[in-house]
């Protein structure tokens, strides 16, 4: 329960934070659609990271050395955008229907979901009954 | 084995299969499987977190389920007893620890239930709103828009989870008055309940902005990590914790049932749902937190009570519903789990002591309610936030660790080499097919015997060399603890020492009943 404090902390500074990104257009962009970045003064140093907090996290540098500052995300997912102490995560939508996902999604729904209905049909095959005078030490 | 004395009293039994499977299900899928399930996910890879994950429940999981299952119905005894009659009494001591061990998870468990039994009535009163203050530095102002942390951290300092540890006490222990006559009841209304409110947040999620490609990002495989080795431990730590194995809940309740009962079968149907359960709350929170751009990484307590909440606050409509109905299902998940805590150390007083079932709940209630209410205690420690805040979750935070992090893995590791190794995988392989449509291998040995305890091995000596000689120091030793400093040093102690005492002291004792028959399983 390590990350119960980081996640605190985190939440604490959203709001203080989020002031020094004034706006970030389109809230939900599309992979590879530009995203600007706008922050309330200008900023040598934007680190992008997808997927943040997590193993396989990337992380991307950029000197802009403006107040905006433009990218292009180049993965969809969960996205977030440093610069200091500023950071605003955005949700980077996918651009079409990825295969792998849904296959994916699919495969384990039919794993877990096809297994226990066949369990459940061998279970009450016989019955759902329990014949008391089969009980163990009773 | 057993000293002497008169003959077994009355047990339990279940009066249907169904009700069996509700009742176990129920015990797994507890408040982790809700939210914990979707943030390892997350850290470790999305979809390709089910390759190690799909591994770890049918090489891991499955096989000690199967175990645990055996043990009970194998006995018709709790896990201290039924240990003791397979492989005398280095088996019940460590079936006593693993209970001892699970009344300390009990306490904080309770605990934790307490506070989303505040958050749910909160949900109604406040917690969707603006206003919140806590007597911490970053939320001492009201806040603005409405905030779950501050909330939250409001509540933990106020005596109100006292309150409401004492009311899930009661729903628990109400559940458990009649044994398996009332569980049954209970559960045939509660586990569905709690599918179908996880069905409706789905729909609420998906149907948010974005909600579908949360989906598809929890499910797209980030294949990068599947070659760490903390995504493997990751997987298989998951699907231990997540199954509820190693606390002798499963043992408990599977002595209820006849001993002709398909556990291999049993074990599949609970393991699936409980899997599937986490299957379908994964879609729910990446939908609902990808909608309003939250990371969910975090543990239990972090997404399910500022994170979730915080992403219910910015729905369109029907925020306060969403917020009760989901701080519902938690109490709902949470409550079906703790009956199963308490039912496995009430049965195993009944076995050792003979005594009534009043008796035995009142024994385990009385440490479980004590422990519950130190962990709500509402003392600001540290109010900068730098730790935990309060004296009840540094308690929480520092116990679990210790607690739940090692003694289910240890239990289930040493459960493990006593049974393949003592008693004789083959026995238990033995008894498992007389019963079971789906005959198991000698595979099954080679798990029971090699493979599950060398997995648990490592991941304990991993975790403890991290523990002891990482960067970090002793868990919780970096935390601004005031007056409670010395909780990162004396709560692992007390729990080591006071349950591996308290499990020799009970297996000492005179043993009040006689197993009516001996074990002999057809090899």
């Amino acid at each position: 329960m390590r990350a119960l404090l980081l996640i605190a902390v985190a939440f604490v500074a959203a709001p203080v934070n989020a002031q020094d990104i004034v706006s970030v257009t389109p809230e939900q962009p599309t992979r590879g659609e530009p995203v600007t970045v706008t922050f309330s003064e200008s900023v040598d140093s934007v680190t992008v990271t997808y997927r943040p907090g997590a193993i396989t996290a990337t992380a991307d540098t950029f000197t802009p050395g403006s107040e905006t500052f433009e990218f292009s995300p180049e993965r969809a997912g969960v996205v977030s955008v440093t610069s200091g102490d500023a950071s605003q995560s955005l949700s980077v939508r996918f651009r079409g229907t990825p295969i792998s996902g849904l296959l994916v999604m699919i495969l384990a729904g039919l794993v877990l979901f096809g297994g226990a209905a066949v369990a459940l049909r061998a279970l009450l095959s016989g019955g759902d009954k329990i014949d008391p005078t089969l009980m163990p030490d009773t | 084995m057993p000293d002497s004395a008169p003959a077994a009293p009355k047990r339990g039994a279940w009066n249907s299969k169904l009700g069996f499977i509700l009742a176990a299900s129920g015990s797994a899928i507890g408040l982790g499987n809700i939210v914990f399930f979707a943030s390892n996910a997350y850290q470790y890879g999305g979809g390709a977190f089910y390759l190690p994950y799909f591994i770890a429940l049918f090489v891991l999981g499955i096989p000690v389920m199967i175990t645990e299952f055996s043990l009970g119905t194998m006995t018709g005894r709790s896990i201290p007893m039924a240990l003791s009659r397979l492989v005398g009494k280095k088996g019940e001591i460590v079936g006593r620890w693993s209970l001892s061990s699970a009344l300390f998870i009990t306490m904080y468990y309770i605990a934790i239930l307490g506070w989303a039994f505040c958050m749910m009535v909160g949900a109604i009163f406040g917690l969707m709103e603006p206003g919140a203050p806590a007597p911490f530095e970053p939320f001492a102002e009201p806040s603005a828009d409405p905030n779950a942390t501050a909330y939250f951290f409001g509540l933990l300092a106020s005596w109100w989870p006292m309150l409401a540890v004492l009311v899930i006490w009661a729903l628990t222990l109400t559940a458990l008055w009649k044994g398996t006559e009332t569980i049954e009841r209970v559960v045939r209304v509660a586990v569905p309940l709690m599918w179908v409110f996880m069905i409706i947040l789905i729909v609420r999620g998906v149907t948010l902005p974005g909600g579908t490609d949360g989906v598809l990002y929890l499910f797209t495989p980030d294949l990068a990590g599947i070659a760490q080795p903390d995504v493997w431990k990751g997987a298989f730590s998951q699907m231990f914790f997540s199954l509820s194995l190693g606390l002798g809940t499963m043992t408990a309740y599977a002595s209820y049932l006849p001993k002709d009962s398909d556990q291999v079968n049993n074990s599949f149907m609970v393991s699936l749902l409980n899997c599937g359960f986490e299957y379908i709350a994964g879609i729910a929170i990446f939908s609902m937190l990808f909608a309003f751009a939250l990371n969910p990484v975090g543990g239990t307590l972090s997404l399910s009570f500022f994170a979730i909440p915080q992403g219910i606050s910015a729905f369109p409509f029907a925020v306060k519903l969403f917020g009760f109905s989901f701080f519902l299902l938690m109490v709902m998940a949470g409550v079906t789990s703790a009956i199963s805590l308490v039912e496995g150390m009430a049965s195993a007083v009944i076995d050792k002591t003979g005594t009534s079932r009043a008796a035995a709940l009142t024994m385990v209630a009385v440490p479980g309610i004590i422990g519950a209410v130190i962990t709500t205690l509402p003392f600001v420690v540290d109010p900068s936030l730098g730790g935990n805040g309060t004296v009840g979750l540094n308690f929480l935070d520092i116990l679990d660790h210790w607690a739940f992090g090692y003694s289910l893995l240890a239990v289930g590791l040493i459960e493990c080499v006593l049974l393949g190794w003592v008693f004789g995988a083959d026995k238990l392989r033995a008894f498992v097919n007389e019963h079971s449509k789906l005959k198991l291998g000698a595979w099954f040995d080679v798990l029971i015997k090699y493979l599950i305890p060398a997995v648990l091995g490592t991941v304990l000596v991993w975790n403890l060399a991290i523990d002891l000689f990482g960067a970090d120091g002793l868990y919780g030793s970096g935390y601004p603890l005031g007056s409670v400093s010395w909780f990162p040093i004396v709560i692992p102690l007390v729990w080591i020492l006071g349950t591996l005492g308290l499990a020799t002291f009970l297996t000492s004792r005179r043993s009040a009943t006689v197993p009516s028959e001996t074990v002999s399983p057809a090899v």
